[in-house]
């Protein structure tokens, strides 16, 4: 009986932590931190963390692994980089600067083109334009009656 | 023979569209005496509506009827699924929804016929041609590429059914309102066009089409948010916008078609922008139809895509000849289209106009440059990178603030110059306020830098919104004595467009705060839970109890979760998440289950039971705070754009009776 008593204290004692240890593997919560950041690339946009379909819990399996095996969240986003192409990260790398490029030269154009835009529109005009300004004054004068002319012709059509 | 009626009256309203698009030709040629022309064109315009009608009525039939013989009813539908579904089939797949896409445009220009055209006349045929155009593109992809009317050799037992995804009521809705909101655009361009083509270059094509540009807008504005929704009860991750390709596609247009919205009052107020308009609106229109192509074809996911179908190289053709030709006219009447006056000072409401032009346009490449990304790195760098949310919120987000942060800044500002102390008077007190509102959310422990200018510009824009309101009912309280809810109620009737545009603002502040809430502080957890076991997450707790799998028909198994929700120790909710696996499909839905508050939203996912038996099932659950603000907003956004859309009594008398000899025509009498 004692030696009984004594095996069983022994299996506690060797198998306990282990049992304690697989339970302290990654969390779901762990798993879906990284998983968060990747996407497969079958299903349409969807996250990993919650994409249902059986490939992508193959890869949150894959992950689960890789932190087992004590990888970092980096290593773990790199390898699946690697395997698969930079279209699976949820956060582009810096290698794919393409994707800034033209966002950042919008952002400066746009900021040029306001200025450009501004300046010009409130210069004044030079002496050497005054005699086109005095046409464009006769136009204006046109354009200033084209209301009134359009409401006459709206009631003369109205009458008909 | 259903099939049969449905083509061949497609065929008579295509060959109808034709000949209206000629006749209104040969009529504006002719002049004067090409008035019958004219009027036959406008007929035959409207009768393509008719036909239409009666091509789409028995598409729906067969979808009802279940007519699998007919190819396209095979694909979309199936014996089991509700009637709704089967009549939403007619824009659940390619073909169908190209004819609906006619279908809407037919309705649309059959609709503006119908219009008082009046002095506008001049417009008319060359109104009635573009919408033909358009028309007739769409038609002929029907016809020719993408019939939906083509018969199999055989009668199939079963249609294939909807894809599960689509088998939601906010599916049914969605398509239609985004459809709508597309073809919308395309009256607005059309009177663009007929102005630059007829050289009648003054307001009237704005006055003549802002309706159905509001309208337009309204529907699209609609189509995103109930996408958004859609996705949010179906897909089951947790939100609302991934950025894919299809939302992007919907979100390009809106984009433009908000600057127009925006740039037409410097127009009207000022003459100024008179090319740039013209310019918006052509885009948003090529962008309609790119959307429409984005949405059907799938070329994202590869281009390869592209070369399997006629229709990709139709759609490029179609939107390039467009540009082409829209550019031509422009270019033409170029020297008409200068502006009326220059800017007073850099101060003003002109500048303001000028800067959210720029952030929408610069915001729309963005998003453009990123949607087509996947085409651009296949092309020139032979590998496919697909840009995902991550990227998206880092360029868009700062955009997206600044947007709303010139709703707060634009409308102090007054046209020509502004003074430096009103604007001052405008915006002390708000800014105060919400810096004051930051300065608590950091002793909250709010850390988050977005978070902060999330809420401290939204705060910002809010209150500087409502203060127009109240200062505009305060002077008129003081002035007529009226209390502060009639007075309100006046300053809104006398000048819709003015506070419509506001309330839709506050809609936007009320969906900007949601955004916030909901993207900085969305908490989630995972866990797999034994019968009675439980799991925590933000102040609730939650209890699973029990599963239930039971299968619907031939075609669906269902798994439901049963679980109760507690909150300090009291049972709050009972909430049933579940898993739908669609067999045919060979997919599953996860349909997630939520108790919805106004702070907050506790939506539970069912993950996965069958590895571990009933006994135990995993749950993802997620706490989306303020969320609801969003949809709230969407609801608030159609009641300001119908505010501002809405006939004033005074507008819609003739000018005789409007107008009285010694009464003074101000900025504030408005004429819509």
């Amino acid at each position: 009986m004692v030696r009984v008593g004594a095996i069983l204290v022994l299996a506690a004692v060797v198998l306990l932590p282990t049992a304690v240890w697989a339970d302290d593997g990654p969390s779901q919560d762990q798993v879906n931190a990284v998983a968060r950041k990747l996407f497969c690339p079958v299903c349409e946009n969807t996250p990993l963390d919650v994409c249902p379909t059986e490939a992508c819990q193959q890869w949150r399996d894959v992950i689960q692994t890789r932190l087992v095996e004590g990888q970092s969240e980096q290593e773990i986003l790199d390898y699946f980089a690697e395997m698969y192409g930079d279209s699976v990260l949820a956060q582009p790398p810096p290698r794919q600067w393409a994707a800034w490029a033209l966002p950042a030269l919008i952002l400066v154009l746009g900021a040029a083109a306001l200025i450009f835009w501004l300046r010009s529109w409130t210069r004044p005009v030079p002496v050497a334009a005054q005699a086109v300004a005095a046409q464009e004054a006769a136009d204006e004068q046109v354009e200033e009656d084209r209301p009134h002319i359009e409401r006459l012709e709206r009631e003369l059509a109205e009458w008909e | 023979m259903l099939a049969d009626i449905g083509l061949i009256s497609l065929v008579l309203g295509l060959a109808t569209a034709v000949y209206a698009a000629v006749a209104s030709l040969v009529g504006a040629r002719q002049g004067l005496r090409g008035a019958a022309w004219i009027a036959s064109a406008r007929s035959a315009l409207v009768a393509v509506w008719p036909l239409l009608t009666i091509s789409c009525g028995a598409m729906i039939w067969m979808l009802i009827a279940g007519d699998f013989q007919v190819e396209y009813v095979a694909t979309v539908a199936s014996r089991e699924m509700p009637v709704f579904l089967k009549v939403a089939g007619l824009w659940g797949g390619q073909a169908g929804s190209l004819l609906f896409w006619s279908w809407v445009a037919a309705a649309f220009s059959a609709l503006v016929m119908f219009r008082k055209w009046g002095s506008d006349k001049a417009l008319l045929p060359y109104v009635i041609a573009i919408s033909a155009a358009t028309e007739i593109f769409f038609m002929l992809l029907v016809v020719f590429i993408e019939t939906p009317f083509s018969k199999l050799d055989f009668i199939p037992q079963d249609g294939n059914g909807m894809n599960p995804l689509l088998r939601h009521a906010g599916m049914v809705i969605h398509p239609p309102m985004l459809y709508l909101g597309f073809v919308g655009f395309t009256i607005p361009y059309a009177f663009a066009m007929a102005a630059l083509i007829s050289g009648r270059l003054s307001d009237e094509w704005i006055h003549a089409s802002r309706r159905w540009t509001l309208a337009a807008w309204l529907f699209l504005s609609l189509g995103l948010v109930l996408g958004g929704r859609w996705a949010y009860d179906v897909l089951g991750w947790g939100g609302y916008w991934a950025w894919d390709p299809v939302e992007n596609a919907a979100l390009l247009p809106w984009l433009t078609g908000t600057a127009f919205l925006h740039s037409v009052m410097i127009q009207e107020k000022r003459g100024m922008l008179k090319f740039w308009n013209m310019v918006l609106i052509s885009v948003t229109y090529g962008l309609v139809v790119l959307g429409t192509f984005l949405t059907r074809s799938g070329i994202i996911s590869s281009v390869h895509a592209f070369a399997r179908s006629a229709i990709g190289p139709l759609f490029f053709g179609y939107i390039a000849l467009m540009i082409g030709f829209s550019v031509y006219w422009l270019l033409r009447r170029r020297s008409a289209l200068r502006a009326e006056h220059r800017l007073d000072s850099i101060l003003s409401r002109e500048t303001a106009f000028l800067i959210n032009n720029l952030l929408f346009v610069s915001f729309t490449l963005t998003v453009l440059y990123g949607t087509l990304f996947p085409l651009i790195t296949e092309l020139f760098a032979g590998e496919k990178i697909t840009l995902r949310v991550g990227w998206y919120n880092q360029v868009a987000g700062p955009q997206m603030a600044a947007l709303v942060l010139m709703m707060g800044i634009a409308p102090v500002l007054s046209w020509r110059r502004a003074s430096a102390r009103r604007i001052g008077r405008a915006l002390f007190l708000p800014l105060v306020l919400s810096l004051l509102l930051v300065g608590f959310l950091v002793v909250l422990d709010v850390r988050s830098l977005g978070a902060l200018i999330g809420f401290g510009i939204s705060a910002f824009v809010g209150l500087t919104t409502l203060l127009e309101f109240w200062q505009a009912a305060r002077a008129r309280r003081r002035t007529k004595g009226e209390n502060y809810l009639v007075a309100l109620n006046r300053i809104i009737v006398r000048n819709r467009r003015r506070y419509g545009g506001y309330l839709v603002h506050l809609s936007i502040v009320l969906m900007a705060i949601g955004i916030t809430g909901s993207y900085f502080f969305q908490q989630e957890t995972q866990g797999a839970l034994r019968r009675g076991e439980t799991m925590t997450l933000g102040g609730y707790t939650i209890l699973y109890e029990g599963l239930d799998e039971w299968q619907e028909g031939e075609d669906l198994f269902v798994s439901e979760a049963t679980v109760a929700v507690y909150r300090d120790k009291e049972r709050i909710a009972t909430l049933k998440p579940r898993r739908n696996f669609y067999v045919d499909h060979q997919q599953p839905v996860t349909v997630p289950a939520v108790r919805s508050t106004v702070g907050e939203d506790f939506y539970v996912i069912l993950v996965g039971w069958e590895q571990i038996g009933p006994d135990q099932a995993t749950f993802k659950v997620y706490l989306n705070p303020l969320i609801n603000w969003l949809w709230a907003g969407a609801l608030m956004l159609i009641v300001g754009t119908l505010v501002a859309a809405w006939p004033s009594r005074r507008a819609r008398l003739p000018f005789s009776a409007a107008y009285r000899p010694g009464m003074i025509l101000t900025e504030k009498t408005n004429v819509v």
